[in-house]
């Protein structure tokens, strides 16, 4: 990393001349801090020629303050001891640089959150932390050399993975403000998972209505190449330049196919539809159903055994089962992982006796049951006698907020059970509907008056614990503890339907694996920032939309989806972008070759070179720079100090480690912990 | 900056200087590490302090400490906290 040749440049052997910011955030910090003995304190610290209080250094009147002492005091060092890194550091970074002064010459220090937050009501005790923040501060930026941005080509392309209603979206917003985007769904057919939805609460609008046209503005929109049938096989590179390679696997079936069927009825091998939740079959030729996008057959190549049957009777001639698949490589700058979420099913042995066989069903088997197209035709029956259930009875959290199952709350299936109790109710006013729920769970402001509607409607709503579902005769009886009537509860109904959540889906862990993006704990794909960088993942340039990063409904997958993509436009709307400076870089004159870091690097950031030593080819370690996140993992392993990690030098540790033990040190606590 | 930045030698470079207590603080294994698994690397750098290091230079490895706290579970850091407050003032008077 070359240095800065401007004014403070960070040099060795330069004088000094640090400035240090107390802000008061109002009250925030003052009223519990006091600000006037922290800024005379600092002003008694080595190097610092000017300290000074402001109200709010993030405000105007505070950043021309800073600004001007750079000036007129000749800054080469700045601190500001006010709130969160996360939030103000970057304002005060670009206060350095308009002053001309490099932005990685200053260091921010919270005495917000850190300290005055967390000790009111001890001003005393506050303020002497304060004081040693500030100096821990000061010997940390005493060491800080100026860094370099990081500047990097862009390919104006986006790739979008993951053809459900969030990719679509993201995809046609992309596309129609002038990008071209590869929109890469696994499956043959476009929509995902809203496919097999029936209506949405809570307005009671077809899914269909929604997302057919969504579709066909991807299929025929101009900037959009769609791949169905395909996975990301490969993915090198990093932000602005990824290369990836699609595994494109073959249909099998031409767009000469007119959906006569004829290919389906001759076809002889069976299987359960997954569109029909398993409640119906299909052929290995098949189209799961008459309004799939795009409206074609496909061949299941792992069912098919080749009998040939099909391109006997094809008409047009459509079908081509020698058709093999193919490797398409392709080059994007940025990417957005929309794959989606799994729908929750009990596992063998379940408390409410579900098997897929019983008059238990899922929220995803009654959506099939309740659609037009689905295996029933609309109707609602059961699976034992074929006849409508008298009682139906919906148990909530099935599976979720659950410490032993899934720990999460799914959001969306209070409101997907009120919505299909209503419509069992709309089609059946006879039939009785009663829900066991935990918490009802309504996020937005119509969903209030859907619910007092479910409720004007007769259906009722009991705050209960469900112990079991058993079989009784040929009811089932539904055993609960009524938080209300803090008793025992037992009623015979003929239906149950289980309000499943969502899980994180089986292609994630290779997609992760492949681009390096975390993941939380419960398998949902993790955001760099809960609060801050909510559509953006910790690699640079590979965004997060839809369920993959936590469950959520139709809408807030919209949101999101156009949140991913107009982060991604930012990126390609640019010939280049600009990292960070914060990397970790490798003196090769010292490495040994060992070759450690390279293998501990999470992101795959550190390669290696042959170089010339003493006559003979070595190899020595190399960091890439735009791979690299500045984690610093190669740094705390390289035995022979031959990697800097910038920004977080030894130097500036150390420094601070020792500022922080400079008094009383055996009663103190040093606590080092992650920055995130 | 992420745990697994976190060097053998910074901690042996504050119990040299006589840091009574040290915590180490990053974010929960397997998944939560926005660098991967940098959490993990430093955990192994951990147990290898306390098995070898430490006691080499005569400090109790119980001196050193390390939690998985999200920055959500300020509940969390604050008992964390208060335990090692305590722990410390057991162990300043036993030194007295």
């Amino acid at each position: 990393m070359e240095q800065a040749e401007n004014n403070g440049n960070g040099d060795e052997g330069e004088q000094l001349r640090i400035g240090v910011y107390i802000c008061h955030c109002g009250l925030n910090i003052a009223q519990t801090v006091d600000c006037a003995r922290v800024c005379g304190y600092a002003a008694t610290l080595p190097d610092v020629v000017v300290a000074k209080e402001n109200m709010y250094s993030c405000a105007d009147p505070g950043q021309i303050q800073i600004k001007s002492d750079i000036e007129e005091f000749a800054l080469n060092r700045v601190v500001v001891a006010a709130c969160s890194v996360k939030m103000h550091g970057p304002t005060f970074m670009t206060v350095c640089e308009e002053a001309g002064l490099n932005p990685y010459l200053f260091q921010m220090v919270n005495i917000r959150e850190h300290c005055s937050w967390v000790h009111m009501g001890d001003r005393e005790a506050a303020t002497v932390k304060a004081m040693d923040q500030v100096r821990m501060a000061v010997a940390g930026v005493t060491h800080a050399r100026a860094l370099d941005n990081r500047v990097v080509k862009v390919t104006r392309r986006a790739l979008v993975i993951g053809g459900g209603v969030t990719g679509l979206q993201a995809a046609v917003d992309m596309a129609d403000a002038g990008y071209d985007v590869y929109l890469v769904e696994k499956t043959h057919y476009l929509g995902g998972l809203s496919n097999q939805l029936h209506r949405m609460f809570d307005h009671m609008e077809q899914v269909s209505c929604v997302v057919t046209p969504l579709i066909m503005r991807a299929l025929n929109h101009p900037r959009i190449t769609v791949f169905t049938g395909t996975e990301v096989e490969e993915v090198t590179g990093y932000v602005g330049n990824f290369n990836v390679r699609l595994k494109v696997r073959p249909r099998l079936v031409g767009e000469a196919c007119d959906c006569c069927g004829a290919c389906s009825e001759v076809c002889p091998v069976e299987a359960p539809s997954e569109f029909q939740a398993g409640m119906a079959t299909r052929k290995a030729i098949y189209l799961p159903d008459s309004q799939a996008l795009p409206n074609v057959y496909c061949v299941d190549e792992d069912l098919c055994n080749d009998c040939g049957r099909c391109e006997d009777v094809c008409h047009v001639f459509a079908i081509d089962l020698s058709d093999a698949a193919r490797i398409e490589p392709i080059e994007v700058g940025t990417i957005v992982l929309a794959i989606g979420a799994k729908p929750y099913v009990p596992g063998e042995g379940n408390r409410w006796s579900y098997d897929g066989a019983s008059d238990v069903f899922t929220s995803l088997e009654v959506e099939r049951l309740l659609s037009s197209a689905g295996p029933t035709g609309g109707e609602l029956l059961r699976r034992s006698n074929g006849q409508v259930p008298e009682q139906v009875a919906f148990v909530q959290c099935v599976g979720s907020r659950d410490p032993d199952e899934n720990p999460w709350c799914s959001r969306i299936c209070c409101l997907n059970t009120i919505k299909q109790a209503c419509q069992v109710k709309a089609r059946y006013p006879e039939v009785k509907v009663s829900v066991y729920h935990g918490d009802i769970r309504l996020y937005k402001k119509e969903h209030e008056d859907f619910y007092r509607l479910a409720r004007d409607q007769g259906i009722v709503f009991m705050r209960s614990h469900v112990e079991e579902v058993a079989p009784r005769g040929d009811r089932l009886e539904v055993r609960a503890i009524d938080e209300l009537l803090d008793g025992p509860t037992a009623q015979e109904v003929g239906m149950v339907v289980l309000a499943c959540g969502l899980t994180r889906t089986d292609d994630a862990q290779k997609l992760q694996d492949m681009l390096k993006v975390p993941s939380s704990a419960d398998g949902f794909l993790l955001e760099a920032h809960p609060k801050l960088r909510p559509l953006e993942t910790a690699i640079d340039g590979v965004m997060l939309a839809g369920t993959c990063q936590f469950p959520k409904d139709i809408g807030d997958c919209m949101l999101q989806a156009s949140g991913a993509a107009a982060k991604c436009m930012g990126m390609l709307s640019k010939d280049s972008i600009e990292l960070d400076g914060i990397i970790s870089s490798i003196e090769q004159d010292l490495c040994n070759g060992c070759m450690v870091c390279v293998k501990k690097c999470p992101f795959g950031a550190v390669t290696t070179d042959e170089v010339e030593v003493e006559g003979k080819m070595k190899k020595r370690a190399r960091v890439i720079e735009a791979s690299c996140k500045g984690c610093g993992v190669c740094v705390a392993r390289c035995k022979q100090g031959a990697i800097q990690a910038h920004g977080f030098t030894d130097e500036q540790i150390f420094a601070q480690i020792d500022a922080a033990l400079e008094e009383d040190p055996g009663g103190r606590i040093l606590a080092l912990v992650c920055h995130w | 900056m992420c745990t697994g930045r976190i060097s053998q030698e910074m901690v042996l470079h504050a119990f040299e200087r006589g840091a009574g207590l040290v915590l180490i603080g990053g974010c929960h294994p397997p998944g939560d590490c926005h660098y991967i698994n940098g959490n993990i690397q430093c955990e192994e750098m951990i147990a290898r302090l306390k098995k070898k290091a430490l006691p080499e230079m005569g400090v109790d490895p119980e001196r050193l400490r390390l939690e998985w706290v999200s920055s959500a579970e300020g509940t969390v850091f604050q008992r964390i906290m208060k335990e090692m407050d305590g722990q410390l003032e057991a162990l300043k008077a036993a030194r007295q």
